[in-house]
């Protein structure tokens, strides 16, 4: 229940350009009561000039400077978007795309190309239980008019992921509520710019599918995922981490990447070459980094116990002495060590 | 003396097997309830001289003042959301395990990362985990958010619960309604916490109340909603969009003949379908909604002798095409009197005080003042539908 409002970027960028070994190297947003912090690569530390009720969901890693992304209120119960941009010194907000459809816009995730903000995806709607899901391209200089890229559906969209493939297109994923469930739906921006139109990534169940996670890889990418599996007369099932592999355009039956009692995958930059996935586990209590293969089975993993929420996710750092686990605005590490997976 | 001592055994006998009664059948009269979810039921935040945190042993003492034999079992998980807890139940239950008290989901709004149908999905599942173990389930809804980033007005929160009332009533299931007395019932509901999310020492107590007087059947909780279409908030609705609206009541019943709809203030005719434990409203609009929509609810139980009574705005909507100016506070589409007499409670509040609202604070500047005062002054008179 201790809720810690950080989030933690993924930049594509980073895990693209083969960081191969040095550690902390991607802005956090850092647990704050009021506010928000962020952390930079250098390490240094910074307050954000957000107004009150502001929420700050993302950062990313620009060429010479970072990006944070977030949504504000305005007096009318509506919410915009606010993005801060900043180098060492200075903090410059950037204005909120055009055109906004809807009341709400929530969960702006910046596509970040080469160093440099290339537009944004983000949810909007009219209530809060149904969403679309929106992008516009920035120039440098403004805004394109946004461009839906799924109109709202019968219920929520929720957890937009978004990863730029080896081929320079990017590829977006979420969770939708299709009026009995939650499943995973995806999109593809072309070379053209034009996203493709929103489809199931697997062939549709009756249970949630949740929470879903995009990285890149050389041929492809790799979508994960948590889906309630293993249910028996209505009584059994739990969450399990599933994996995707999408290749040739398109996505293969996913594969049970976890045992039952895990969920809230995420993916982790990593050595070249590599892939992690981090995951929580229910029992025992904690968290999981395994580092998968092309086609998203595990190869290796290891495991830490924790009694901390979910939401103060850790994030997975490679040492001198193996893969380690850090915390956003603590101190606390924890080295860990690869099993070989079975 | 052989006569006497046999007496004397025989009596030690039958004592000792109506003491062996005595305590099998105290055994057998018993409860054991197991208080499952996150940090709220473990007991975060509350005074931290207890031995025994959280509402669970509260309610076990509450319970055995009322003179029922309780053990309650505080199975509270700090951080938890119900995507955890539907593996862990599996765990915790121990033969001899009477009835789950559920109460989790706070975590899950605050992630923003699950739809709230799979939060009640999951609550189902975790349920019915416990009743195929033979256990009976009572749902409850979750306490509201105070001051927090996300959700501060609790819309969110409130479509939650309401969607867990549906649940619970739709399983047959008792509900437990710390919503219902924290936001609705009770003035001032930051007096019950110790920070943004979770209950100081007084606010344990009151949840402790709240269980124990759905466990020995004392009903202090009024008629409440469950499905609200359109939702809170809803902007843009279409004008002709049936309201649709949901009536629970899970202790005494609802008083049927006193319940009425009222849209912007104005009591409607609608056929109320259902019957105490549950109604149905379905309403279509004569004429097309225009501007903003406000819906009210008047209705009782049937408590006696004083029933417990529910008459406030269950959705208020902003039909498509509606646009305000600033300083409409009260968004009837005109600025005037009503307007500045909607203003003036909140003057000099800041964000995060009681009386602050985002409606008064045009300039959005977390500071309801005489900036705003200007705005509204500007547009005194005007209308804009």
């Amino acid at each position: 229940m201790r809720t810690a409002h950080f989030a933690i970027a993924v930049s594509a960028l980073l895990s693209a350009a083969g960081w191969a070994g040095a550690e902390a190297f991607r802005p956090l947003l850092l647990p704050a009561e009021d506010g928000a912090r962020l952390e930079l690569a250098s390490g240094e530390r910074i307050s954000l000039p957000v107004p009150r009720g502001a929420e700050m969901e993302t950062a990313a890693a620009l060429s010479g400077g970072w990006l944070a992304a977030g949504t504000r209120p305005d007096s009318s119960g509506r919410s915009e978007i606010l993005l801060l941009t900043g180098d060492e010194g200075a903090v410059t907000e950037l204005p909120p795309p055009p055109g906004r459809d809807s009341a709400l816009r929530r969960q702006p995730l910046p596509l970040i190309e080469d160093g440099r903000l290339a537009g944004l995806l983000w949810l909007e709607g009219n209530n809060r239980t149904s969403f679309g899901v929106r992008f516009a391209e920035w120039s440098g200089e403004g805004w394109s008019a946004p461009r839906t890229v799924a109109a709202p559906g019968p219920g929520s969209q929720l957890a937009l992921t978004a990863a730029r493939l080896a081929d320079g297109t990017w590829l977006a994923a979420w969770s939708a509520f299709d009026g009995t469930d939650d499943e995973i739906v995806w999109s593809r921006r072309g070379r053209d710019g034009v996203w493709s139109p929103a489809r199931r990534a697997a062939a549709g169940n009756d249970v949630p599918d949740v929470a879903p996670a995009l990285t890149a890889t050389r041929d492809g990418a790799l979508l994960a995922w948590s889906r309630f599996e293993g249910e028996a007369d209505g009584v059994a099932g739990e969450y399990r981490v599933v994996v995707s592999r999408f290749r040739n355009g398109a996505w293969m039956k996913p594969e049970f990447a976890a045992p039952a009692g895990s969920f809230y995958p995420g993916f982790e930059p990593a050595p070249r070459g590599q892939v992690w996935m981090l995951y929580r586990t229910a029992e025992p209590r904690g968290w999981t980094l395994a580092e998968l293969d092309t086609r998203g089975r595990p190869v290796r993993q290891a495991h830490v116990k924790t009694e901390t929420a979910a939401s103060e996710r850790p994030v997975a750092l490679a040492t001198g002495k193996g893969p380690a686990l850090a915390w956003p605005g603590r101190a606390e590490r924890l080295t860990l060590r690869w099993e070989k997976v079975r | 003396m052989r006569m006497r001592g046999s007496c004397v055994r025989a009596s030690i006998w039958a004592c000792t097997f109506l003491a062996l009664l005595a305590v099998a059948s105290g055994a057998r009269a018993q409860t054991t309830y197991v208080a499952f979810g996150d940090s709220i039921t473990e007991g975060f935040g509350d005074d931290p001289n207890r031995a025994e945190k959280g509402w669970p042993p509260r309610l076990e003492a509450l319970l055995q003042q009322r003179g029922m034999s309780a053990d309650v079992r505080n199975e509270g998980r700090s951080g938890e959301t119900t995507v955890e807890g539907i593996s862990r139940i599996d765990r915790e239950l121990q033969p001899g395990d009477d009835v789950l008290l559920l109460m989790e989901g706070t975590n899950d709004i605050g992630s923003q990362n699950v739809s709230l149908e799979t939060i009640v999905f999951n609550l189902q599942r975790t349920a019915r985990k416990a009743e195929a173990r033979g256990l009976s389930v009572v749902h409850a809804t979750v306490i509201p958010r105070y001051q927090a980033n996300f959700d501060s007005s609790n819309t969110v929160t409130g479509d939650f619960n309401g969607q867990l009332r549906d649940l619970a009533w739709s399983e047959a299931r008792r509900l437990a309604d710390p919503f219902e007395v924290f936001f609705r019932l009770t003035p001032n509901f930051g007096q019950f916490y110790f920070d943004k999310l979770h209950p100081n020492a007084a606010g344990y107590d009151r949840l402790a109340r709240i269980f124990a007087d759905v466990l020995t059947d004392v009903d202090s909780v009024p008629p409440v909603t469950g499905l609200i279409s359109p939702v809170n908030d809803a902007q843009r609705v279409p004008p002709n969009t049936q309201l649709r609206l949901n009536v629970y009541d899970f202790g005494t019943g609802i008083d049927v003949t006193a319940t009425t709809l009222l849209i912007n203030d104005q009591v409607v005719q609608t056929p109320l379908t259902g019957g105490p434990r549950k109604l149905e409203i379905r309403y279509d609009p004569p004429q097309p909604w225009r501007g903003v929509v406000i819906v009210k609810l008047r209705s009782r139980d049937l408590t006696t002798p004083t029933p417990n009574q529910f008459d406030r705005e269950v959705t208020q909507f902003v039909v498509d095409g509606t646009t305000f100016l600033a300083g409409d506070i009260d968004r009837d589409g005109r600025v005037d009197g009503a307007d500045l007499l909607a203003f003036a409670p909140h003057f000099g509040a800041r964000r995060g005080d009681g009386r602050f609202v985002t409606f008064a604070d045009l300039n959005v500047d977390s500071l309801i003042d005489g900036n705003d005062l200007a705005m509204l002054a500007a547009n005194f008179g005007r209308t804009s539908f």
